[in-house]
Order: structure tokens, then C-alpha cells, then sequence
């Protein structure tokens, strides 16, 4: 029976899903088993929901360490920054499928320089980029938003 | 959290903006996406019997495009099928012209970035082969046109590459090189954001029937 809020997904299991295309086939993360983990000094850790309902905005700052897990079972931690914004990009279509495309996590340095580490989270025949790879760039523009989580000091 | 997205469309001759919240408000109705069949688009006319009905024709219905023997056509029509309401209803201000309000979608919640619409093959989002996005030796990009209307109408003749081009106000739609940012700026919250569409037919076009994807990329936290 396919997931209603996937029903592009011709499977899904705990670990991935895959979408069948006329002339591709997409594998992905499982949405609902991936999500950040942030770790506090006083030793909490905080596990996010999923990438539907991400549980970011509700996270309190002063975070020690930053950490995404993926339904693949991959674990990647992010460099120390002075603020985080974690962002999911994803594309829905008015057929009604639905595909997650990246995590960008946001870092704003000492500087206020803003790195983005782009966490891919499918991978097809054609993208020459795999589930799990990150790629990093520098932003252009500085980015105001009220869901920056500053970092421990 | 994700902001929940509603596809809505203009059934009347006035051009005049959504002013609902994502529900059917007025003469704008709301693209139904689950509960069945999800409604679609159906670009039609321009054959013998040169359109269908209108403001509504029954469930089904299709006016075979004809294909011109030099030059290109715009495909005349635009209807919105809906297979849980067993209608179609045509979208009258849709097209090459001066019209603002024909099509949108109304963001509830917060997206931070722009609202990026696309065309792919299919709900794969990964390639745009299909003879409609892909052209032909004459026309060589995709036949879908579309330009971003939120902050303004379009000249009354338009084509994809009338403002700007490529990922910007128009484009020939396919794929992710070939999009529209339907705001033209870094976020979108609880508000409609606008586009006119059309589709242009060469005259080598092969013969199909073409059932791409519209999509909607975004970010969100």
C-alpha cells in the first residue's frame, strides 16, 4: 500500500524508497527515519522528528554539536559554526508527488560568513551526486531569518 | 515546518487576484491533489472542431490539436479536469496575453526561498525527455511557456524568454535549468504568487500525447 503523503513512491521501506520515472529510476532516504540530532553541554540530545515536520523551529539554541541521521544509517556531523539554520529543500507537483532533494545546513562563521553544507538525499541514473554526499559552498548573501540556533559559547 | 501548498486556478473572464486562504474562493477553485485521482491539466483546441465547450465541458472531453504545416500554434486552450468533481472547467484568461491572475498558488506557512516552478517526464523529478519539454529541430526548447505574474502582467506577447530567460520571471519550462520564480525574492508566507501558461506547438512536432509534471520546488525549516 503506498504512503499518501508519497504516493509518487513505488516503495518505501525503513531504510529508502524508490521512484519509478518513464525514463529514470530515483532511490531516496525515508523521509520519516531522517532527522538532525543536536547535542547540548549539559549533556541533552535532542532527536529532530523527520523532514516532514522537521521539529527545528522549536529547538533551543546553544548547541554543542549538530548531527544529521539518515534512514540509510549514515551519521554526519557538522563543523563548529556560530549559528545553524537547517533548511529542507523538496519539490511537490500538482500530480501530487512529492520528492526530498537536500538538507541545507547553514553555518554562520566568526565572521558572519555563511557556509552551506548541502546533504543530498537521493540519487538517480543521470545526478551525478549519491544519497549521503555533501556539498559545500559559500553563500552570497547573508540570510535573515528568526530560526538561526546560535551555537554553545 | 513545511507550508502546505494549494494549486488554484481562475474559471472566470476577470482578471482579479485570489484572495481565499487555500480553499475555493469566488471564481478561483482549488486543484484537487488527494482523495483519488489528482486533477490535471489539459492544454486543447485548435482542431476541427477548433474548441470545447466552455466555461465547462464534460469529463473527458478532447479537441485534437491540430498540427500546423508551417510556423507553430498555441494550443488555444486551457481546462483544469477534475476526475472526483467529473468536470472540466476552462481557465479563460490563460494564455499569450495581457492576463494577470489566471493561475497561482497560495502558500500557507512559510517557505524560505522562492517558490520554483518546473516541468519534469514524470513524479521522478529527474529528467525531461518527453517531446513537450524537450522541442524539436525547429523549436528547440520546451513548448511549455510560462512567465510569473505576482508582481505584474505580462506584454501581450510573451513567450518563455520574454523576462529574463532561464530560472528567472519566464522560461521555456523543463527541468531545473529551465524554471520560473514565482515571487522574485528570498521567502514567501501565507500569500498567493501568480503565473500565466502556454503551450506552443511547431509544426515538426512528433505525434504524442504527453503527460509531464508541473512541480513546485521550495525550502523550508
Amino acid at each position: 500500500m503506498r504512503d499518501v503523503r508519497l504516493p509518487n513512491f513505488n516503495e518505501l521501506d525503513a531504510v529508502e524508497g524508490k521512484v519509478c520515472g518513464k525514463y529514470n529510476t530515483v532511490r531516496s532516504v525515508n523521509p520519516y527515519k531522517t532527522h538532525f540530532i543536536a547535542h547540548y553541554p549539559n549533556g541533552k540530545v535532542v532527536k529532530g522528528n523527520n523532514l516532514f515536520n522537521t521539529g527545528w523551529d522549536g529547538l533551543k539554541d546553544g548547541i554543542l554539536l549538530l548531527q544529521y541521521k539518515l534512514s540509510t544509517g549514515q551519521l554526519i556531523n557538522i563543523p563548529k559554526f556560530k549559528a545553524y539554520l537547517s533548511l529542507i529543500e523538496v519539490s511537490d507537483s500538482i500530480q501530487g508527488g512529492r520528492i526530498f532533494h537536500s538538507i541545507n545546513v547553514k553555518g554562520m562563521g566568526f565572521n558572519n560568513e555563511v557556509i552551506n553544507y548541502k546533504i543530498i538525499l537521493k540519487q538517480d541514473n543521470m545526478s551525478k551526486y549519491k544519497i549521503g554526499d555533501i556539498l559545500v559552498t559559500k553563500d552570497e548573501r547573508s540570510i535573515e531569518s528568526s530560526y538561526w540556533k546560535l551555537a554553545a559559547v | 515546518m513545511e507550508p502546505n501548498l494549494s494549486f488554484v486556478y481562475n474559471t472566470s473572464d476577470s482578471d482579479v487576484a485570489y484572495t481565499g486562504t487555500g480553499e475555493n474562493q469566488g471564481d478561483w477553485k482549488v486543484m484537487k491533489l488527494t482523495g483519488g485521482v489528482a486533477d490535471s491539466f489539459v492544454f486543447t483546441g485548435g482542431g476541427i472542431n477548433s474548441s470545447l465547450p466552455t466555461p465547462t465541458a464534460p469529463y473527458g472531453s478532447r479537441e485534437a490539436t491540430m498540427r500546423p504545416s508551417s510556423g507553430s500554434l498555441i494550443v488555444p486552450q486551457l481546462f483544469i479536469e477534475s476526475t472526483q468533481d467529473n468536470i472540466m472547467r476552462h481557465v479563460l484568461l490563460a494564455g499569450q496575453n495581457t492576463n494577470r491572475y489566471c493561475m497561482g498558488v497560495y502558500v500557507d506557512g512559510y517557505a524560505a526561498s522562492d517558490l520554483y516552478m518546473e516541468g519534469w517526464d514524470d513524479n521522478s523529478f529527474s529528467s525531461t525527455d518527453l517531446p513537450t519539454l524537450s522541442g524539436t529541430d525547429s523549436y528547440a526548447y520546451s513548448m511549455f511557456n510560462v512567465i510569473r505574474t505576482t508582481d505584474g502582467a505580462p506584454a501581450s506577447d510573451w513567450t518563455g524568454a520574454t523576462a529574463s530567460g532561464s530560472n528567472s520571471g519566464s522560461a521555456y519550462l523543463a527541468g531545473y535549468d529551465y524554471r520560473v520564480k514565482l515571487k522574485g525574492s528570498d521567502s514567501i508566507e501565507d500569500e498567493a504568487v501568480y503565473y500565466n501558461i502556454y503551450v506552443r506547438l511547431p509544426n515538426d512536432a512528433p505525434l504524442f500525447h504527453d503527460q509531464p509534471v508541473m512541480a513546485f520546488r521550495y525550502l523550508y525549516v
